[in-house]
């Protein structure tokens, strides 16, 4: 519909709709690739300062520290009886929530063809790979002896002794490995047009670069064919396997006869945790491309953050839910050591972190995202991505510390304090997911062009009666 | 196809470019009432476009087969790793029974849904034939910056009245193209 047709008062209100939704407001496709490669290839000073800031950080705090660790031996973390998980696996369990957004993002809102999603699917599901980079390192820093991971391995050898499939450590390695290559292929294969576009752009060592990657791509009828086949049966199939990943890793507490961990909610608990996490941190790391890349400002408007603040709400609620139902349960039971546990954390020495995971996970979200002028504003949203994530972090380490400080035998209760070693590898992490994640926003495209190409041919704008409505198409 | 003229003249191929779906549907009416059929005729386009709006032969992707036979292999794999490892060296712990059915659960699902994704995968390049192993294949780069290509195989001998059809559809460019449509 051209706003120029129509009266006044109405071309007004298509002007505004243009302005709000990024799928009634086309440009041309070249225009658009010229955007993304524009900021693909922007690589100025402070990018420069910043990647080699973050490479630093990795190969010193990660990279030196495990170092450190594998040649004086596990004795440099904090971890002694009774508390044998410290740091290194609630940041394993984080990273595993992080991980969690891209697929949910980006596999659900597929599946429902919710239309907001297209230009943010790929930045989302680049957390998922580069989330689980991080995790994945965990449970080898955490072997002390890294050089003896292959024993995981199942590959028949000299002794015939195999890997115990009973144990949930083995769970865990199946099903985080699942889950990366699930989602590697998964972020892979809308790319492949996008790759072609930028092979068809590029000159030089960009361009050889594209061209294996988007290995000879021309978008046949037949090449489209099977891609959408391929995207939709990985959109339904890595849903039941993101529900997995999370269930396998919270099973490695609840399968434990603890108390404190032995509840059968565990499962659904840790993946709505996971949710809560990797949604919040969608929503930062839109704003820091939206603030530090080219052209992204036309892509990521106030309605993603808008549609995503509304996700956050209503996943922060199922979490309260989940919550309370742990924690009203435990406390009912009235269980001896169960009590003192949860003393410890409401007003104990954990009291700090436990309420900082209170309000970090439900004050602060339900008094901020029930206004929709803030969740329209990009910095409330990314201030809610790193608020959300304190208080994840905190729950986390509230479950894994806490509850293994006390048990039925008095005498052996404990406290946990992170060794220096410790902390040095879980920032390391950190930095290692930005390094990463800055790195890839240089070299793909953080856009799927063709699939927001689409969502502008599937909207248009209808007037109807005095107002002008949207109409959206079923292309898909 | 092309019955008396085929081996007397040589068949060329053109590409047609077009900026928007309906001028595109309409050449392909076209070049099929000229009597080209859809096998000698390609499209190429920066989005999806569904046959049905294309008018093109509607047919099944084979990828979910793949899915399939990938998900069978999963299981097998895991039935072979969770059952079959135990029996190589039997070690007993704890009195525990040495085969037991709900852990297994799940190791057959996830092995079962990483052999089904990973077949889906690489289903996408066996059945689009990708990458390409040997020969030129068409393309126009174009197709990047969101025009339809429509390449279509004519005898020499109706080139001419063929662009000439095609160039009152509205097409930006027709020009000859090289390499096979595979």
């Amino acid at each position: 519909m051209h706003a120029t047709n129509l009266p006044a008062e109405l071309h007004e209100q298509v002007e505004k709709l243009r302005k709000e939704h990024l799928l009634l407001d086309p440009r041309p496709r070249e225009e658009m690739n010229r955007m993304v490669l524009e900021a693909m290839e922007d690589v100025n000073r402070e990018y420069f300062i910043v990647m080699v800031l973050l490479g630093l950080v990795t190969l010193v705090a990660l990279f030196g520290a495990w170092g450190y660790a594998m040649y004086k031996g596990l004795g440099v973390a904090g971890i002694r009886r009774p508390i044998y998980w410290g740091l290194f696996i609630v940041s394993f369990v984080f990273w595993i929530g992080i991980s969690h957004a891209g697929t949910f993002v980006s596999a659900i809102l597929r599946v429902f063809k919710a239309e907001f999603r297209r230009p943010f699917t790929r930045a989302a599901e680049l957390m998922t790979t580069f989330g689980l980079a991080g995790a994945g390192l965990f449970p080898l820093i955490h072997l002390g002896r890294t050089w003896r991971f292959y024993w995981m391995v199942p590959y028949p050898n000299q002794r015939w002794l195999w890997p115990n499939f009973h144990s949930p450590l083995v769970w865990d390695f199946l099903a985080i490995n699942t889950y990366l290559l699930g989602s590697t292929m998964y972020l892979f294969l809308p790319l492949i047009p996008d790759l072609a576009m930028a092979r068809d752009k590029s000159t030089g060592w960009r361009k050889i670069l594209y061209t294996i990657l988007s290995l000879g791509w021309r978008g046949t009828e037949e090449e489209w064919r099977h891609l959408q086949k391929a995207i939709q049966i990985f959109a339904w199939a890595i849903i039941p396997v993101m529900f997995s990943v999370h269930t396998i890793v919270s099973w490695d507490f609840a399968v434990a006869m603890k108390l404190g961990w032995h509840s059968t909610i565990f499962g659904p608990y840790f993946v709505i945790g996971a949710l809560l996490s990797g949604i919040s941190a969608v929503g930062f790391i839109l704003y820091m491309i939206r603030v530090s890349m080219k052209n992204m400002r036309y892509f990521i408007r106030a309605e993603h953050f808008d549609a995503l603040g509304k996700l956050l709400l209503i996943i922060s609620m199922s979490w309260a839910y989940f919550f309370f139902n742990e924690f009203i349960l435990e406390w009912y039971g009235g269980e001896h050591t169960v009590k003192e546990i949860l003393r410890l954390y409401t007003q104990g020495a954990v009291a700090p972190v436990w309420w900082t995971m209170v309000v970090c996970n439900i004050v602060v979200p339900w008094a901020v995202l029930w206004n929709k002028n803030w969740r329209r504003k990009p910095w409330v949203m990314a201030l809610m991505g790193v608020i959300v994530n304190i208080g994840m972090f905190a729950e986390r380490y509230v479950i894994v510390t806490g509850a293994l400080s006390r048990n039925r035998i008095p005498f052996d209760w404990g406290w946990y304090e992170p060794s220096l070693v410790e902390i040095s590898i879980a920032v390391g992490t950190f930095a290692l997911f930005f390094f990463l994640y800055g790195l890839a926003s240089r070299l793909i495209p953080l856009i799927p062009v063709w699939e927001v190409e689409e969502g502008h041919h599937a909207h248009e704008l209808k007037r109807m009666g005095k107002g002008v409505v949207v109409s959206v198409a079923e292309l898909e | 196809m092309y019955g008396g003229y085929q081996g007397r003249y040589e068949p060329k191929t053109f590409v047609a470019l077009y900026d928007d779906l309906d001028p595109a549907t309409q050449a392909l009416d076209v070049l099929r009432e000229m009597g080209i059929e859809d096998r000698f005729i390609q499209v190429q386009s920066g989005v999806p476009w569904r046959p049905d709006l294309l008018g093109r032969p509607a047919r099944p992707s084979a990828v979910s087969k793949y899915a399939l036979i990938g998900a069978f292999l999963g299981f097998l794999s895991a039935i072979a790793l969770y059952y079959g490892t135990p029996l190589l060296y039997p070690l007993y712990v704890g009195g525990q029974p040495l085969l037991s059915v709900p852990p297994g659960f799940i190791v057959i699902f996830e092995l079962t849904m990483l052999g089904m994704l990973i077949a889906s995968f690489l289903g996408v390049f066996f059945e689009s034939l990708l990458p390409p192993v040997v020969g030129k294949r068409v393309y126009h780069p174009e197709v990047s910056d969101g025009a339809i290509a429509i390449f279509f195989q004519v005898p020499g001998h109706l080139a001419e009245r063929v662009k000439q059809a095609l160039s009152q559809t509205g097409a930006i460019e027709i020009e000859p193209a090289e390499g096979t449509f595979l």
